[in-house]
């Protein structure tokens, strides 16, 4: 059984934010406007976290890419009274859009603040809805949503592997945000894979997980460990 | 990519012909093109009308990321002939599978809403009405052809093909070279190697191979150039700790960010640091004698001692040693120089000082140093004889100079705002054309507005940023039907200099590339022994010109060296393409011909007198500014600065305007996804901001989001502050590209346009270019944000270093993803309820209410990073 699975190199992420609108753009998501956005309401389903360490001039900026993190035992889903968001076979905490009357619940358990409201209908004023991609759902107002690990990504994956009576190679899915990373600071696929690069990245003496102490098993892994060394000479 | 896998991903099944276009594409050695799949014909004949492709498929399309010079190669997933996503080319030449946040809003440059895609002119209501085509190339043509002379042409393509058009349609026409948009500190840039190297060209630096990278103000993390192509370099650089950054800059940009080292000098002052730096390193005596002699020869005077470098340059004297004593020993040392050092009224002295410390370390035309950028030619093919373009400097004196009996062509810029001190101009100018695909500040004002098509729908030939040092074209079909009536602008070049009676020799753009495609072909064929430049499919001699120019305008490609697919964002080994160490460096710095030309620069207080202090006023304790001169026959000492402009015994501050990773210069203000885009160091979106050291904003009583107001000379902005810990006390950053008077409903009012502030009478000595920094402007606190004014600010709460909540204290040893659940409680887990901090709690995204697990490190006295090497 595949465990769907993110490693992100902190070491080599920049913070550019091409993985931001790259997930945008792939997974239809509204943008609300400056007023919403003041409220809290922007939509994102990956952010950037930057964080400063020290004060002026000695000041190091670390970023941190959060998205969903696929949890083995998310916190967000034993509180949904419509079983809207459930846990699928591979690893996912899928969303049924159709399900969600918007409680909220969900959000409010996830300690990764990684759950986004509709609080309005999305809006693409014509013909900027021409850019809409057609294999993911646009959802209406009053419906949680977030990162889906780009599962019409797995989904096309496993048509082609299945059409050709094989395994989903490794690499072979790729998600939104990793094929855009202009370092390559993301890996992608097969936890149960102790071959795959994500596994690989996992087994790093670098690797973490986020706020790992909550028990919640991500499925995503974040290395960060190492400083320049003075070249010996 | 598989056949089977394009095939699932909706693309049509494979012909014959397709087969066969392979092996002669494989036996060439060119990179397969992903966009060929329809046979030959079709794709000729009308590429983005004619699909075949199932309704609801995907087709993926190859083309060239045009929303900066960078020449990034995409590919474009299209389905029912609507573009959907973008994404890098795996092995693209310069983005290897990369795409910045810029590029993939190209998709919404395409389909945005407030597009201009009818002609228009302006009537007797002094609105603008749509008109036909022909009406509206009549009035434009008319207009130049009444006075030629007085035609000042911009061009928003700072170099390539549609320059070099443009520029024969000035020569055709009568009128005076074109302008090329290009931003001020790329136009120092050349002139600064220019002094350093002897040769005015674009600098590429082996970011990747290199051991050790100075970067003296170059935001080249930031979209400096080719964003993309330094973030694979980068990340090349810093894979396992292999090399080191070190980022001199007085506002942390997102490069600095990303340095292992962050110094912050006082504005201005960069070059002295290089200069300081170079008397180190010669002091050192790890400098090779000819090295130094090389350097002697530019610099025949003394550089500063180092307590005089660190006094004006506002560092320590431990870390300026440091810093040296890391170069002298590092493994392949390289010195980039950009951004604000280049953008102050001494950019160019500072940028030879910068790139001649590469002559110290011998990093030029070496590996993992810097090297010539290499341009492809194909300007010049197009343009034949005809005279270059100019500087956009000049600008502002060429509109007063024509004045009412002016016509002002613009072509895909907007001078109006991206330039101060244009309005007036402006306001006296005669009939303004303008080509663009928006109502922006420059197309507002425009006579007649000529529709253009987007990236995206439009044939292109790009000659990219010389960022690999190899030359270069990058060609790509159209990949999706024009909206509107929207037409190529080369297509609207030839078209007026058909309709002003100066027939240019092709029917269109395309047919324009091809004919100069063909010549380079033949050209180089001729030439194949010995040309360096040799295109790659020639090398094996499968093609002769006719197919060779089909299959570049058929389904895009690059046209280049065999080296240019090889080595992910590397420059070429060797010199052999650098023609800074193989030609000209030797004759310039070592002989010093009495033929080499003068250096253009002029310190401001030259006169011998070096050393003499001049009158300065930096806040935060820096010292003041000091003025030197040309010392005889060698290179300016950089020490000038400008003398403070602002009235004594107020809060003056140095403004380092910058452009955001976001909006660029302003051209990605019209895209949601980018207004709304949280700034990767501020956290803004969908607005302006002024960054301010916490020291002075403690000083002054700022809290972020306060309002402040900052007046310039010309005039005074209003906009929200963000105090951040990564200013330099004394200066505020602004980024540009906000402010605009309309630009589409997402860009409209939004921000304020900080060269507002500037003068253009403030030019950088030597280059011509418009100073952008080092301006001082007086800083005051207004008032808290009224409703509607607060910015909006993604990651309210965000915390400061010991409050980094995410484990990376981990001791666990490999990670703990699902398969391994993590420990609830032990060695190295804090109480969760130790730092539920949060002082809002109101929609904060920050980690800061959530348990904090560094506690730990910290209590046992080390730091984390230390922990985990």
């Amino acid at each position: 059984m595949t465990r769907w699975g993110m490693a992100i190199d902190l070491d080599r992420c920049t913070g550019c934010e091409a993985c931001v609108v790259a997930c945008a753009a792939e997974n239809n998501i509204q943008t609300v406007g400056e007023e919403q956005a003041r409220e809290g309401r922007a939509m994102h389903w990956l952010r950037i976290e930057r964080y400063y360490e020290g004060d002026f001039p000695n000041v190091r900026t670390r970023f941190m890419p959060v998205l969903c993190q696929q949890c083995g035992a998310a916190p967000c889903e034993p509180v949904c009274p419509v079983y809207a968001t459930y846990h699928n076979p591979e690893g996912l905490n899928a969303m049924v859009y159709s399900r969600c009357i918007g409680t909220r619940f969900c959000a409010n358990n996830c300690p990764y603040t990684v759950r986004v409201f509709n609080w309005f209908d999305a809006e693409f004023p014509a013909p900027l809805d021409s850019q809409l991609n057609p294999d993911v759902s646009v959802r209406p107002g009053g419906v949680m949503e977030k990162c889906t690990f780009c599962v019409q990504r797995i989904v096309a994956g496993k048509d082609e592997a299945a059409q050709e009576e094989r395994e989903v190679a490794d690499g072979e899915v790729k998600t939104a945000c990793q094929q855009s990373c202009p370092t390559k600071a993301i890996a992608f696929g097969d936890l149960e894979d102790p071959d795959s690069e994500v596994s690989r990245w996992a087994e790093s003496p670098r690797a973490f997980s986020l706020l790992g102490d909550l028990d919640t098993r991500p499925g995503v892994v974040y290395l960060s460990g190492s400083e320049w060394r003075e070249p010996a000479g | 990519m598989s056949a089977r896998r394009r095939a699932a991903r909706g693309e049509p099944r494979v012909t014959i012909g397709r087969r066969d276009f392979f092996k002669v594409y494989a036996a060439a050695g060119v990179a397969v093109l992903e966009g060929c799949r329809r046979r030959d014909q079709e794709f000729i004949e009308s590429p983005a009308r004619r699909s075949t492709a199932l309704p609801g498929a995907s087709v993926w399309r190859r083309s060239i990321c045009g929303q900066c010079g960078a020449g990034c190669e995409v590919l474009v997933r299209t389905v029912d002939r609507q573009a959907k996503k973008i994404e890098g080319l795996p092995d693209g030449f310069v983005n290897r599978g990369g795409v910045c946040a810029l590029g993939h809003s190209a998709l919404q440059e395409l389909y945005h809403p407030d597009r201009v895609t009818e002609p228009m002119r302006r009537g007797p209501s002094g609105e603008l009405e749509a008109v036909s085509w022909e009406e509206a190339l009549e009035a434009a043509a008319g207009a130049i052809a009444a006075s030629p002379a007085a035609t000042t042409i911009v061009s928003g393509a700072p170099s390539g093909p549609l320059l070099g058009l443009w520029r024969r349609f000035a020569g055709a026409v009568g009128a005076p070279p074109p302008v090329h948009w290009q931003a001020a500190d790329l136009v120092v840039e050349r002139e600064a190697a220019g002094l350093a190297f002897g040769e005015a060209c674009r600098p590429a630096y082996d970011v990747a191979r290199a051991g050790y990278v100075l970067s003296i103000g170059a935001p080249f993390l930031d979209g400096w150039r080719s964003a993309v192509h330094f973030a694979g370099a980068w990340a090349e650089l810093t894979a396992d700790r292999r090399g080191k950054l070190v980022q001199v800059e007085a506002r942390h940009s997102l490069t600095a960010a990303n340095a292992d080292e962050w110094l912050p000098p006082v504005p201005g002052s960069e070059g002295v640091l290089a200069r300081g730096l170079a008397g180190l390193l010669i002091g050192s005596g790890t400098v090779a004698d000819d090295a130094r002699a090389a350097y002697e020869a530019l610099y025949p005077e003394a550089p500063p001692e180092l307590a005089a470098t660190a006094e004006r340059c506002g560092i320590d004297t431990g870390r300026i040693e440091r810093l040296a004593d890391e170069l002298s020993r590092a493994r392949r040392p390289l010195v980039m120089v950009g951004g604000s050092a280049l953008e102050g009224e001494n950019g160019v002295a500072a940028g030879a000082a910068a790139l001649a410390l590469n002559l110290l370390l011998g990093a030029v035309g070496r590996e993992g140093g810097v090297f010539a950028g290499v341009d492809f030619g194909f300007e010049d093919r197009l343009a034949g004889d005809a005279a270059t373009a100019i500087s956009p400097a000049s600008l502002a004196d060429r509109l007063a100079a024509t004045g009412e009996s002016g016509v002002l062509v613009v072509s895909e810029a907007d001078p109006l705002h991206g330039m101060p001190g244009l309005e007036a101009a402006f306001d006296g100018a005669g009939t303004v054309v303008a080509l663009s695909a928006f109502l922006d500040d420059t197309t507002l004002r425009a006579d007649v507005v000529l529709p253009t098509q987007t990236d995206l729908e439009r044939f292109q030939a790009v000659e990219p940023d010389p960022v690999r040092g190899v030359p270069a074209l990058l060609i790509a079909s159209p990949v999706v039907a024009p909206r509107g009536e929207a037409r190529h602008p080369g297509d609207v070049v030839l078209a007026l200099a058909a309709a002003s009676g100066a027939e240019l020799p092709w029917p269109g753009f395309q047919e324009a590339v091809e004919a100069a495609l063909s010549d380079a072909f033949a050209a180089t064929r001729a030439d194949a022994e010995r040309n360096d430049a040799l295109p790659e499919s020639l090398i094996a001699g499968a093609l002769n010109a006719r197919q060779f120019v089909r299959r570049k305008t058929d389904a895009g490609g690059l046209v280049g060296t065999r080296e240019m697919r090889r080595a992910p964002s590397r420059m070429p080994a060797g010199t052999r393409l650098s023609r800074v160490a193989g030609e000209t460096v030797p004759a310039p710095v070592v002989g010093r011909p009495d033929d080499r030309p003068a250096p253009a620069v002029e310190a401001s207080g030259s006169g011998g007198d070096l050393d003499e202090p001049a009158e300065g006023a930096m806040r935060g304790g820096a010292p003041a500014a000091e003025a030197s001169g040309s010392g005889g026959d060698g290179l300016p000492d950089p020490a000038a600065l400008p003398a403070p402009d602002a009235p004594a015994g107020v809060e003056s501050f140095v403004l380092i305007p910058f452009e955001s990773l976001k909006l660029g210069d302003g051209r990605g203000a019209n895209r949601p996804w980018l207004q709304e885009l949280p700034d990767p160091l501020s956290t803004v979106m969908w607005g302006s901001w002024a960054e301010m050291a916490t020291a002075d904003a403690d000083r002054l009583g700022v809290h972020t989001g306060d309002i402040v107001r900052l007046t310039g000379t010309a005039a005074e902005i209003d906009l929200p502050a963000i105090v951040l810990p990564t200013v330099r006390p004394g200066c505020v950053g602004v980024p540009v590209g906000g402010g605009h008077a309309d630009f589409g409903r997402y860009a409209r009012g939004r921000g304020v346009n900080v060269n507002a502030l500037l003068t253009s009478d403030r030019r950088v000595t030597g280059a011509g270019a418009f100073a952008r920094c080092g301006l001082l402007v007086r800083v005051e606190r207004l008032r808290r944000p009224r409703r509607g004014e607060r910015p909006v600010i993604y990651g309210r709460g965000l915390r400061q270093a010991e409050e980094i909540p995410v484990g990376w204290a981990s001791d666990q040893g490999g990670a703990r993803h699902a398969l391994e659940p993590a420990p609830r409680s032990g060695p190295g887990v804090a109480d969760p309820s130790e730092d539920v901090a949060g002082p809002d709690g109101d929609g904060n995204r920050g980690f800061a209410r959530r348990p904090v697990l560094l506690r730990r490190a910290a209590a046992a006295g080390g730091t984390t990073r230390e922990e985990k090497t």
